[in-house]
């Protein structure tokens, strides 16, 4: 590629790198690259997701047919194989951002991981370990998976044991229920989830305070404002003490959006600010509901294109605002 | 052609170029700071996040603006509703070239995207009510403004939008003119790719300015897509099948499944061979959207057999796949692993591994994250087995 090196040297002409610094640039792209890092992660993450799902139909259908002993004890196997394995080229624990030498084992450990979550699920299926608490077949795997994210220092399994967490309470709180909006089932359940994500939000506090795994804190944060906007924003709409909750967002969405700045996270900015816009459109109109708007009908109607546009222009500049 | 002051654009590609060196760690942020203080840029939002925000607001402004337009002249015009599409995107390209591209100087901003995109649709609307529906020249009118878009502006996605166009255009254009067009379209296909490979390798060899390489690797992109595509077994089966019923009389039996093609033998051929020539020479030629295609390819090759020859279960290919893939990463890791030039498992310096880390975080929430058990009390699964979750994504295997 000839504009390349053209504008490298540009650069160079401007003043803005050093001759040193150009010389070390050439040099790096005459080794002529070619890293397939991604590739063959992507590919890692792939053949855990295919295997994951195909060990668990497998069990599910054979679920009375062969033998369950010999399954239960080859997946058991499995797990403890890949936690050995784990262990065994695991850097030490440390308070900060640490890694597997070799990525690969990333990929063992989150198979570990969702096959313990399948054979604790198993155990409880078809032998009731647990009682009929289920709740003790989920705080399980997310007990041990809290564990493994905080040891091995692994974001992938730190998010499932939080959507194991919020399940524990009774919240499904994985995207694509999000999505298709299966997050609560009963409007009860929204205070546990403001309870939760306070907790969250605590947590990530305490962590930035005393430098325990610091990166993690946007994995909780991002849950954090998920859940306590989604509980605010749906018992805004159904609640009787819908003002209670515009308050809970209201904080939380300034809480948020400093946490934002200071993270530099643009997703964090962008869905603080959509979720305090669809809370201030709700309490505009529970505020016109409490006023008997009928009487002011047409004026409204005037208002309304006037009220879209000012929401456009000040989202841009929102937006812009980051940037800066 | 290009819409933006020169050297306003050169500006933006350089700094663009000394960013990557930041994040590649070869210089300091204060550095470019300094640099990207005195240097005047267009506008532009690398986020993509932001960008689709912009866009999407663009799009609401955009249309409020035509609804205000509509309610104002819809009693004038109850004829010739038609001519308010063409008004609609006059809007859209003059706010664009004047607005957008001169006066506040975006490029990639956004609300650029929204104005172009939604001109191209009021003119691909506009186009399709006066010429009743006709398929040639609704994708003929695409193109031609899609091309002028992406000169004018150096907007990709109207540079995706035309390929695109492009090649429905000449679909169409064989369907309607040549007498044997269907039994020729994958041949013709097939040869236009190539063509459009050769056409933009050629010219990304050559090129000495940045403004077009984007663009031209979009095109290569798309040349190696289409030509897989063109000669996949599937999409040419199921293809001449849609046809085949467009073609029907009202009182013909109604077949119910696609049935073999002639020359078989030549679509598994390529449907086999093209992703595995693609894999090689991307290899060879350390050409990385190559690889991507390639894998991308292979995946729906597999998928391709399996709709047509069941040849294992599904839980079992998947476990299989899982346990084959797995084998093929970790070999390849550790053959690669010390490597320090050439192909390697080292990460580049000049590519970032966050996006797909984030990817990754997200992806195994949604995947192998647990469910409430509160939810489902009646279902037979009473536990959150992570297993039976991700089921979903890579069914078709």
């Amino acid at each position: 590629m000839n504009h390349q090196k053209k504008s490298l040297q540009t650069l160079l002409d401007k003043n803005l790198i050093s001759e040193t610094e150009f010389s070390q640039i050439n040099a790096y792209r005459k080794l002529g690259i070619f890293s397939l890092h991604k590739e063959l992660r992507g590919l890692l993450y792939l053949s855990v997701t295919l295997f994951t799902s195909g060990i668990g139909i497998l069990i599910y259908q054979n679920i009375d047919t062969i033998g369950h002993q010999v399954l239960l004890g080859l997946l058991f196997l499995t797990i403890v194989v890949c936690y050995y394995f784990c262990f065994k080229n695991a850097p030490k624990f440390a308070k900060y951002q640490t890694e597997f030498k070799n990525s690969l084992f990333d990929y063992v450990l989150l198979l570990a991981t969702i096959l313990t979550c399948t054979f604790v699920g198993y155990l409880q299926f078809q032998y009731k370990t647990f009682g009929t608490q289920h709740g003790l077949a989920t705080l399980i795997p997310t007990i041990i998976a809290f564990a493994c994210a905080y040891y091995f220092d692994n974001k992938s399994i730190l998010s499932i044991a939080i959507t194991g967490l919020a399940a524990y309470i009774g919240l499904t709180v994985n995207p694509k229920a999000l999505l298709e909006s299966e997050t609560f089932n009963t409007n009860s359940l929204g205070f546990s989830a403001i309870v939760l994500a306070t907790a969250m939000i605590v947590w990530a506090i305490y962590c930035e305070k005393f430098d325990l795994k610091k990166h993690f804190g946007i994995v909780f944060n991002t849950f954090a404002l998920h859940l306590i906007s989604i509980a605010c924003l749906t018992n805004m709409a159904a609640e009787n003490y819908w003002f209670v909750y515009a308050l809970v967002l209201g904080v939380s969405t300034y809480y948020f959006i400093k946490i934002s700045h200071q993270s530099q996270s643009v997703a964090l900015y962008i869905f603080s600010i959509l979720y305090c816009y669809i809370g201030l459109n709700i309490v505009l109109a529970r505020l016109l509901d409490a006023i008997n708007f009928e009487h002011f009908m047409d004026g409204l109607f005037f208002l309304i294109p006037i009220y879209f546009v000012f929401s456009i222009v000040g989202f841009i500049k929102l937006l812009k605002n980051f940037k800066k | 052609m290009i819409a933006f002051d020169k050297t306003l654009l050169d500006n933006t590609f350089l700094v663009d170029e000394a960013n990557s060196l930041v994040d590649s760690g070869f210089i300091t942020p204060e550095q470019t700071k300094a640099f990207a203080k005195v240097t005047q840029t267009l506008k532009t939002n690398d986020n993509v996040l932001i960008r689709i925000m912009m866009f999407l607001l663009g799009c609401l402004a955009y249309g409020s603006a035509c609804g205000f337009l509509s309610l104002l002249m819809i009693n004038g015009l109850d004829s010739n509703w038609e001519f308010l599409l063409l008004v609609f995107a006059l809007i859209g390209f003059i706010g664009q070239e004047f607005v957008l591209a001169k006066s506040t100087k975006m490029f990639g901003y956004g609300l650029d995207d929204a104005a172009i995109l939604g001109a191209i649709l009021a003119s691909a609307v506009f186009a399709s009510t006066i010429s009743d529906d006709k398929n040639l020249i609704i994708s003929v009118v695409i193109a031609i403004i899609a091309i002028f878009c992406y000169f004018r502006y150096l907007h990709l996605p109207s540079a995706l939008l035309a390929c695109l166009s492009v090649t429905v255009s000449l679909f169409f254009a064989l369907l309607d003119f040549c007498k044997y067009g269907q039994q020729l379209m994958p041949f013709v296909m097939i040869f236009f790719a190539g063509i459009l490979y050769f056409f933009s390798s050629r010219k990304i060899k050559l090129l000495d300015n940045p403004y077009h390489k984007n663009g031209l690797l979009l095109l290569q992109s798309f040349s190696l897509l289409l030509f897989y595509f063109a000669g996949n077994y599937f999409v040419v089966r199921e293809l001449s099948f849609t046809m085949e019923i467009e073609s029907l009389q009202m009182n013909d039996p109604y077949p119910a499944e696609s049935s073999e093609i002639p020359m078989a033998w030549f679509f598994y051929g390529c449907t086999l061979l093209i992703p595995a020539i693609y894999i090689v020479f991307s290899l060879l030629k350390k050409d990385k959207m190559m690889l991507w295609i390639g894998l991308f390819t292979l995946g729906f090759t597999v998928f391709t057999i399996r709709n047509y020859h069941h040849v294992l279960p599904p839980e079992v290919a998947l476990t299989l796949a899982g346990i084959l893939l797995f084998a093929i990463a970790f070999f390849a890791i550790r053959k690669l692993k010390n490597k320090e030039s050439g192909i390697t498992f080292m990460p580049d310096r000049f590519e970032s591994t966050s996006t797909l880390l984030q990817f990754e975080t997200i992806a195994s929430a949604a995947q192998f994250g647990l469910k409430s058990e509160i939810k489902t009390p009646d279902s037979n699964i009473e536990f959150g087995g992570g297993g039976f979750s991700g089921g979903g994504a890579g069914s078709e295997y």
